[in-house]
């Protein structure tokens, strides 16, 4: 055998054997550990890179949740809730409606709350996020005490509409007794939140918008559960606000 | 006397220089690989090196985030009252926006309708406003519709309306109005 016209002899090879196992091994390395090794490098970069994004979002939702302070969050809830309950206001309404009489004076007459009808069409009026159930009031009074029963039931918990009002005379001898026929929204809502799970989804702020609706929504008036006296919250066996 | 032998040993000169070339090319090149070699051993170190860097700072981190999620969800029942409360509340003002301008109609007719006549009748539907107003006299009804006139159609942008009187069986005005509001004014809580 002859390379560059000079024959192969043992010279050569001790010339030559370190260079070439040199490239082995370096052939052989980068094949068999370098290039995974550089992968995997790489891999783990990502992963730290994306590791480490995580905690700083989880660490700042961790941050604005230690500067939630729990009474605030608790009566946000509670006026939230009487606001735009998450089911069917009927007893509350029927509350808001007793005691709205109570303080203007009116008399309740019918307020179609059938619970059957609750269930299938009225509640399926669904809008932005809230349901809607669409019903009918009659109040009789004076032209005053209903036109503050109006008022007063848009300043009340849980929200209610009024859509079309109705006032015709109470009484045929001409008197100031009205009787008027509001047909009123009750809205609720029946979705749930559950973005509280993602660590790196951070907390909901209050916008101005929604701090001022807050703000209104304190100015209206909860109903106040009458004192129960056989372990209720209604006094369903009262009478004298709902008579005709 | 010609001897033959001279390009003999020239022959061997040449080779013996070849090889001697050659050998300086091989030790450069040994020298060159050593260098190759060593480069590359101290990078597969560095690259080791990094690795156990890298899962030292991956552990750290995931120990870290960890914790961070206990903390988190050792909250979550306030965190979830808050979003639920904040979610609720989007919808109320989304809520009152609509609501607004029907509560808003209601109260300013209210205030414009002239003393001694009254409000019978209320309905806002879409951009459709039917009013029905009660007068106890001909100079009244046409004062209520006058006032009505104005605020609605010049304050509210109410851009058509339409108005019938009657004489009802108790000898009063009825006054009925079917005004076309321009756009929703409903952008107020």
């Amino acid at each position: 055998m002859k390379i560059a016209g000079i024959s192969f002899s043992r010279a050569y090879l001790q010339m030559w054997w370190f260079p070439a196992m040199v490239v082995v091994v370096i052939l052989i390395g980068s094949m068999s550990i370098m290039i995974p090794q550089i992968g995997s490098l790489i891999e783990k970069d990502a992963l730290l890179k994306s590791q480490r994004a995580s905690l700083v979002k989880a660490r700042a939702k961790l941050d604005q949740v230690s500067q939630l302070d729990d009474q605030q969050v608790g009566w946000l809830a509670t006026i939230t809730s009487q606001a735009l309950p998450n089911k069917k206001p009927y007893y509350e309404v029927l509350q808001v409606v007793q005691n709205l009489a109570l303080q203007t004076g009116v008399v309740v007459g019918d307020l179609d709350l059938d619970p059957g009808l609750l269930a299938t069409q009225s509640a399926k009026n669904q809008k932005q996020g809230y349901t809607t159930l669409s019903t009918t009031l009659r109040v009789r009074g004076t032209t005053q005490q209903v036109t503050q029963f109006i008022d007063r039931l848009h300043r009340s918990l849980p929200l209610i509409g009024m859509t079309e009002v109705s006032i015709s005379p109470g009484s045929k001898d001409g008197g100031d007794l009205r009787q008027a026929t509001l047909d009123i929204d009750i809205y609720y809502t029946t979705d749930t939140v559950t973005k509280q799970n993602d660590i790196t989804t951070p907390l909901s702020v209050l916008t101005p918008e929604m701090q001022t609706v807050f703000s209104t929504l304190q100015s209206y008036s909860i109903p106040v559960a009458p004192t129960a006296s056989a372990g209720g919250m209604l006094n369903f066996n009262r009478t004298d606000v709902f008579s005709f | 006397m010609a001897h033959t032998s001279v390009p003999q040993i020239n022959l061997l000169s040449k080779k013996k220089a070849i090889f001697d070339e050659q050998a300086a090319i091989a030790l450069r090149v040994k020298v060159i690989s050593g260098v190759v070699l060593v480069v590359y051993l101290v990078l597969m170190t560095v690259v080791f090196g990094l690795q156990m860097v890298w899962n030292t700072q991956i552990e750290s981190t995931q120990t870290t985030l960890s914790q961070t999620k206990l903390a988190l969800s050792s909250q979550g029942s306030r965190v979830q009252q808050y979003e639920q409360s904040v979610a609720v509340l989007g919808k109320v003002q989304t809520l009152l926006k609509q609501r607004y301008e029907t509560i808003d109609l209601w109260q300013k007719l209210q205030q414009v309708i002239p003393v001694g006549c009254e409000l019978t009748a209320f309905a806002l539907e879409k951009d459709t406003l039917r009013v029905s107003i009660s007068a106890p006299h001909v100079v009244l009804a046409n004062q209520a519709i006058e006032v009505v006139e104005k605020s609605l159609l010049e304050q509210l942008g109410a851009k058509a309306e339409e108005s019938t009187i009657s004489r009802g069986k108790d000898a009063q005005y009825m006054i009925d109005l079917e005004i076309m509001m321009q756009s929703p004014k409903g952008n107020k809580s």
